[in-house]
């Protein structure tokens, strides 16, 4: 006999047992190594109710005589209630190094002022230029709160802050997911905000103003703080397809407004003989004191669309996880991402998981390598900021993961980055430049995972 | 681009079995999470988000052992 | 119902009045009856002699559908244990019928608890079905007719109590007019 629809009395008291809820990423600015992701639960899998689960992890991360990143990261989450959930999370960055800020090489020595508009640096003739003086700390908190609404369905409320020397943002989110009546589906959308405020060391730099010789008597023409505004929302499905197959779908579209330029980015002016800009050309296109550079000007405005889908499909015993997302935004970028994970299990609580990411994009519209006089006369935006270029992004790595008793686990990952670029630069004489050499980084991460 | 990506998820989806309750033995395993390490994905974020000019798409969803 | 004594000629009519009375309210009390289904029978096997509905039959049984890798599942038990200490001395017997697959993945949680209560396992979920179970944990209150009474989909602390409370009256109820099917309030 089936009681499958059976009328009978059915008590079912409020709540809902949340797995994971939608997460919606917050942006908040397009620098480096710097940002505020916000975050919704993702509650324990298996802590108990009143009891902590704290996830801790240091990430490593180290670019071939560039950048490198210490980032300790701390998060903590606990059942209050039946399926009600707050989390906290705690970041901290440190950055050191060099990063290229939008000059391009030259077959001539450069001369380039420093970000604080203090000083100079010099780069070798076919050099890379780097800004060495680049130091940088954060410190970003949020925290998610979920409660159910009925026992199918559920809201998620968040805030977060960010904070370095230069740079502040502060942001808040809310989701809505609902569970079908077999919990096979869940249906989410949520809404993301975010305001951020640049205050950049020695002021923002005026859009398109050439650069100024710090020993000279002009002024660096400067702004003073700006602001950005950023709005997210995402809708999302996740569908079981089978006993051990799990996939969800995305949709996101975000639009930012207001200051969205990088206030210490700029580009090199090349004179007709395939050089930067000198001599009595560089002093009637910029004043006596200019050096050959202007700072980068960005559009005002950016509208986002993401498509995203992951599954994860149980074998005998391993697992994979393989996701792939489409970016698309009006500043002429499109992205590929595909990421992939196998678990293998080793039995005893080890594991052992290689990772595969492969990224491409397109270049930004306004995106050059370089510009002549005529060209910053008339071009409305541009960026050397090499982030903004076609690229190729390819990372291999491998995780080792251990469980310690009941209640922890400990993980460690090292992986290799590398990042091609695609360059063409009609205005340089380019003969044995190496214009857009690769990027190749070391990223370690260590893990460990405990209830408490 | 984005109708091709949705024609294709509607595909897929019609794959489904529906999956009972007592059947979510696999699906509540903490591996088969859709984001089982929350914090390198966090952290891997990060990294691309400062290197790339793409950002965000990723949602954790539903799913687990569905239980309550 | 009352049987009114009557004397003979006056009486045979009257008595087929009554049958027809009778047979009336006997028909009418089974239609309030069977307003709550049956419970599905079973005879599954526990870790020692399998356990069988029907032998219960005259006691308030709590039949409780789990799973290890199910949390709220888990989190039920020690309220299972102190239901079953309460009414100890009352008839109510709680099943806990698992769904593992793995049967020595429920054998290790058995192990860590004191469970005062049968286990039983239904690894194909056949009885599972039968009880048209849709979430996990799934409870249902069986009366002493062998009726569903109530089902209880999820484990939550904030219904503890009154789950608790419905026992009580059922039990109650059960004592006070033994062979009377009688509604609970919700």
């Amino acid at each position: 006999m089936q009681l499958k629809n059976t009328q009978y009395a059915e008590v079912n008291t409020q709540t809902n047992k949340t797995d994971n809820d939608n997460k919606l990423s917050i942006k908040s600015k397009l620098t480096m190594a710097t940002c505020a992701l916000l975050q919704a639960s993702a509650p324990a899998a298996q802590a108990e109710t009143g009891e902590w689960d704290i996830d801790t992890a240091f990430l490593y991360y180290s670019e071939d005589a560039r950048i490198s990143v210490f980032e300790p990261v701390i998060s903590a989450e606990k059942e209050i209630d039946d399926d009600e959930f707050v989390k906290f999370k705690l970041v901290y960055d440190a950055l050191t190094g060099s990063t290229p800020y939008g000059a391009a090489p030259s077959s001539v020595e450069q001369t380039i002022t420093n970000p604080s508009g203090n000083s100079t640096y010099s780069v070798a003739p076919g050099e890379l230029p780097l800004n060495s003086s680049f130091r940088d700390t954060r410190v970003a908190f949020s925290g998610d709160w979920t409660i159910p609404l009925d026992r199918l369905k559920r809201i998620t409320v968040g805030a977060n802050l960010s904070t370095e020397y230069d740079f502040n943002s502060i942001g808040a989110s809310a989701n809505y997911a609902q569970d079908s009546s077999d919990r096979n589906q869940t249906y989410s959308v949520g809404l993301g905000i975010s305001s951020d405020t640049w205050d950049p060391v020695g002021g923002k730099n005026t859009e398109f103003a050439y650069m100024i010789d710090p020993d000279g008597s002009t002024p660096q023409p400067k702004g003073g703080t700006d602001t950005k505004s950023n709005f997210d929302v995402m809708f999302g499905l996740t569908q079981v397809i089978n006993r051990s197959t799990i996939m969800q779908f995305n949709l996101g579209h975000s639009t930012s407004s207001g200051y969205l330029t990088d206030p210490y980015r700029y580009i090199s002016i090349i004179g007709t003989d395939g050089l930067p800009l000198s001599g009595v050309d560089l002093v009637n296109a910029g004043g006596a004191d200019a050096f050959p550079y202007v700072y980068e000007k960005r559009p005002d405005s950016r509208a986002r669309n993401t498509f995203f889908w992951r599954t994860a499909h149980h074998f005998t015993e391993d697992v994979v996880n393989v996701s792939y997302r489409y970016f698309t935004d009006d500043w002429g970028i499109d992205s590929h991402t595909l990421d992939f994970r196998y678990r293998f299990e080793l039995g005893g609580g080890h594991y052992l998981q290689p990772h595969l990411r492969y990224y491409t994009q397109s270049e930004a519209d306004f995106y050059t390598n370089s510009l002549t006089v005529a060209e910053a006369n008339n071009v409305e935006f541009a960026s050397a900021d090499y982030r903004l270029r076609e690229l190729v992004t390819t990372t291999l790595g491998l995780k080792y993961g251990v469980g310690i008793g009941k209640n922890s686990e400990f993980t460690v990952r090292a992986e290799l980055m590398n990042q091609t670029y695609t360059v063409t630069d009609p205005n340089l004489d380019a003969n044995n430049l190496e214009l857009a050499p690769d990027l190749d980084a070391v990223i370690v991460q260590f893990g460990y995972n405990f209830f408490w | 681009m984005f109708r091709i990506l949705l024609i294709t998820s509607l595909l897929s989806l019609s794959a489904c079995a529906s999956v009972q309750p007592w059947e979510k033995d696999l699906l509540a395993k903490p591996s088969m999470a859709l984001v089982a390490d929350e914090n390198e994905i966090f952290l891997d974020e990060h990294i691309y988000f400062s290197k790339e000019a793409s950002t965000g798409g990723q949602g954790v969803g539903g799913g687990g052992c569905g239980c309550n | 119902m009352e049987l009114i004594a009557l004397n003979s000629s006056a009486q045979n009519i009257n008595k087929t009045m009554l049958a027809a009375l009778f047979i009336l309210l006997l028909l009418l009390s089974k239609t309030a009856r069977s307003d709550y289904p049956i419970a599905p029978q079973f005879k599954l096997p526990t870790q020692d002699t399998p356990i069988q509905l029907s032998r219960l039959q005259g006691k308030l049984v709590y039949v409780d559908f789990w799973a290890s890798w199910c949390r709220p599942c888990k989190n039920s038990f020690p309220w299972m244990i102190s239901m079953k200490e309460k009414f100890k001395d009352m008839p109510f017997e709680i099943v806990a019928i698992n769904l593992d697959k793995d049967k020595a993945l429920a054998e290790e949680f058995i192990k860590s608890l004191a469970i005062n209560f049968p286990v039983a396992f239904d690894p194909t979920a056949k009885i599972a079905e039968q009880y048209g179970v849709e979430g996990m944990p799934s409870s249902y209150l069986v009366d002493s007719d062998g009726r569903l009474r109530i089902r209880y989909t999820g484990f939550w602390n904030k219904s503890k109590d009154e789950k608790e409370q419905t026992i009580k009256q059922l039990l109650q109820q059960m004592q006070n007019a033994p062979n009377t099917t009688v509604s609970v309030e919700e």
